[in-house]
């Protein structure tokens, strides 16, 4: 009765054998792609580029990790739909290098991209760089693998390996994975890295962060973990469209250079999330959170479960190169070495100088002022002292921000169109409706130190209490190549004079 | 402690064994381990220091600490006499209604983290198995007297529209969609923001996080440069 399956079982297996013995033999043998088949491999993606082909685009890949090339087809997507013609040149920048069996290389795409009369800009010129991995296929022709945004170099990240002493720590230089510096405006974050192991989908993204409030690790864990959940797309009616992960625990990590004598004020946690899926294709994240005073490491690794469980080996390896570089680093210094170097911003008592920038603002008395990190060149914020005699707790505060924006890869530079288009979005985006005719409202006019500023005021639409302050104020200064954003709220008299006071004191040389 | 500069060393005796000021002979390197240790005691001279000291600063640190605990019990009085002195002033005119909306905030914030922690369990296939066949043997029962067949199709009309519901969202949510979720959280993103194109989950995870810890501020994110340059559309 179970001859035939027993049968069937047996020829499978033998057909498989013969499958990965001829496989093994066809195998090429590892070495560098030569340039004439990179040229070709790139001339063919330029040319479905220029035809806004975003599926033809990704189907000359022969992708290890689908996850990635899906969102290469989303980003190609969305600037096919935004553009009317494109054009785009690629070449190499450096030589050619191995990692693992793949071929990889750094390509600099040339972009001349045209929109319609609608668009805020009829046509813009740019670069962008990307990572390309190669890997030979059975019939001997290269093919690409895997296409990844980076960040031009700037020497943190060589044979891939991320070393940064101003954030106190390196990672990388394991075999077989690539390390892709990454924008730090993508990743919101002071810095950070991507790193792939090829010939998988399995990734491992670290990200820094400052975070003043000095979280222990395993809040921040499950912060995030909680964060990805409520980031699960929902339908019309608010109900999940997707099953939704499920969260574990946090538990105690520590980074394995360290475990043996962690250094004083390391501290670690990690968890795991799971995304369930029928058969094989369940993926899993596992957050790894170390902080060290304010600073805050993430280690996000990702992949299907069961890649994540073939590759231990690997991705121990790679969590295991994972170290401060400082042990002994003073606490109090650890969060603001960062961020000097990164944004070149310090504080002195309530007054913010930024030495790259050239900017500053002095902060009202009694205000608190708290840099932080994100996406942006800088960004400061200052809290007003509660009511006399009274705690924090209870009673709205007055805030007030500083945000410096570099000009975005695509741009060219900075105008009043694209500023006011910018901070139209934000505004749309809390529930702020700007008032054109209020007395605050300025039109751009020249200033001292600037191309343009503008001053305006915004309405709270539903305000998440009774005490909450509706009105806010805006300030805007303008240059090619930096767009400064000052807005805040009082939420007493005494509030509003010296908000007003901390606004006009924004100065750039 | 550390050994003196080697070249301090040498020149003080000019042979490398130099004296100290004392005038005791300085120790070469290569005899320092040798050397005997000095004597605990006070003795004239000697560099260690001396029992009577130790045991000063030993009891310095004592009534230190006791003087310190008698502040601290002081503190402790201190609020309640000071507050005894004083009337409790009058609530001033939005304390009922921010304290009511300071209590609809904690309260909405609870549930919200409580309901993101526990979510309805799906229907399992066995239950929606189970549920169909129930009503298949229930439909193939004889009907009971005074019951048309009208009767019959409204009692089992809901629960069989109920199931059919409960299978097709087992379908849409036990199966998945086939997209990853890093897709899918950065397809969440306006495309707006820098981060919402990248090549990763970390930028729209932070960003979404720094709103919930900060909703009054405006988002973390930074702009795209190809959203500002063409958003309008073609």
């Amino acid at each position: 009765m179970h001859a035939a399956p027993l049968a069937w079982a047996r020829r499978t297996a033998v057909g498989l054998a013969c499958l990965a013995t001829a496989s093994a033999q066809a195998a090429p043998a590892p070495g560098l792609a030569p340039l004439a088949a990179i040229t070709d491999v790139l001339a063919g993606l330029d040319t479905a580029f220029g035809r806004g082909d975003a599926a033809g685009y990704v189907a000359r890949f022969a992708a290890d990790d689908p996850t990635a090339l899906a969102l290469l087809q989303q980003q190609l997507a969305r600037v096919f739909a935004m553009t009317t013609t494109r054009q785009r040149t690629s070449v190499l920048v450096g030589e050619p290098r191995q990692v693992g069996t793949h071929t990889v290389v750094r390509v600099r795409h040339a972009l001349d991209l045209h929109a319609g009369p609608r668009a805020t800009l009829s046509r813009t010129t740019c670069t962008e760089e990307i990572l390309l991995a190669l890997r030979r296929a059975a019939d001997g022709h290269w093919a690409p693998t895997l296409a990844v945004e980076a960040a031009p170099a700037d020497g943190a990240v060589r044979d891939d390996r991320l070393r940064c002493p101003a954030c106190n720590y390196q990672i990388g230089d394991v075999p077989g994975w690539l390390c892709v510096p990454l924008r730090n405006d993508r990743a919101d974050a002071l810095e950070a890295a991507s790193f792939h192991l090829l010939g998988s989908d399995v990734a491992c993204d670290v990200s820094v962060q400052i975070d003043p409030e000095r979280r222990p690790p395993s809040l921040v864990a499950q912060q995030l973990a909680d964060t990805l959940r409520q980031l699960q797309p929902a339908d019309a009616s608010g109900a999940p469209a997707a099953p939704l992960p499920k969260l574990g625990l946090p538990e105690a990590w520590l980074p394995a250079a360290h475990a043996a004598a962690p250094p004083s004020g390391l501290r670690g946690a990690r968890l795991e999330v799971d995304w369930p899926a029928a058969g094989d294709d369940s993926r899993r994240v596992v957050l790894h959170v170390a902080t060290f005073g304010g600073l805050q490491h993430l280690l996000l690794l990702r992949g299907r479960a069961s890649a994540l469980r073939t590759h231990a080996a690997a991705i121990a390896a790679l969590l295991g190169s994972y170290q401060l570089i400082e042990r002994d680093r003073d606490l109090a210094l650890a969060a603001a070495e960062p961020l000097a170097h990164h944004t070149g911003g310090e504080l002195t008592g309530s007054t913010y100088h930024n030495h790259r920038f050239k900017v500053e603002l002095v902060g009202a008395e009694g205000w608190r002022p708290m840099m932080l990190a994100g996406g942006a060149a800088f960004r400061v914020v200052w809290t007003s002292p509660p009511p006399a005699g009274q705690s924090p707790a209870g009673h709205a505060q007055g805030r007030l921000w500083l945000t410096g924006y570099l000009v975005p890869p695509g741009l060219g530079r900075w105008c009043e169109a694209t500023a006011d288009r910018w901070l139209a979005q934000q505004c749309e985006r809390r529930g702020l409706d700007l008032l054109a005719a209020d007395a605050g409202t300025t039109a751009w006019q020249q200033a001292v130190g600037c191309d343009a500023t503008r001053t305006l005021v915004g309405h709270l639409r539903q305000p998440a209490s009774p005490d909450t302050p509706r009105r806010r104020w805006f300030r805007l200064l303008l240059r090619d190549d930096l767009l400064l954003v000052v807005d805040g709220f009082a939420a007493t008299a005494a509030d509003e004079a010296a908000l007003q006071k901390m606004l006009a004191s924004l100065r750039r040389e | 402690m550390k050994p003196p500069p080697r070249s301090t060393a040498r020149t003080a005796g000019g042979d490398g064994e130099g004296r100290a000021d004392g005038g005791r002979p300085f120790p070469a390197e290569s005899e320092w381990l040798e050397l005997s240790i000095p004597d605990d005691g006070p003795g004239e001279g000697s560099e260690l220091p001396s029992r009577s000291f130790v045991d000063r600063v030993v009891q310095a640190l004592h009534e230190e600490r006791a003087l310190d605990g008698a502040l601290e019990a002081l503190d402790r009085d201190l609020p309640r006499i000071v507050l005894q002195a004083h009337s409790p002033p009058p609530p001033s005119a939005d304390f009922v209604a921010r304290t009511l909306a300071a209590a609809r905030q904690e309260r909405r914030t609870h549930w919200q983290q409580l309901l993101a922690r526990h979510v309805a369990p799906q229907p399992s296939p066995q239950f929606v198995e189970q549920t169909l066949a129930a009503l298949r043997q229930e439909a193939a029962v004889p009907h009971h007297r005074g019951r048309g067949p009208a009767s019959s199709w409204r009692r089992l009309g809901w629960p069989v529209l109920a199931a059919a519901a409960a299978l097709v969202l087992w379908n849409a949510l036990g199966r998945g969609t086939g997209t990853a979720f890093e897709v899918q959280i950065v397809q969440h993103a306006a495309p707006a923001y820098a981060h919402a194109w990248a090549s990763g989950p970390t930028g729209v995870l932070r960003a979404q996080r720094a709103d919930v810890d900060d909703p009054t501020a405006l988002a973390s994110g930074t702009p795209d440069g190809l959203w500002l340059a063409f958003a309008e559309g073609r």
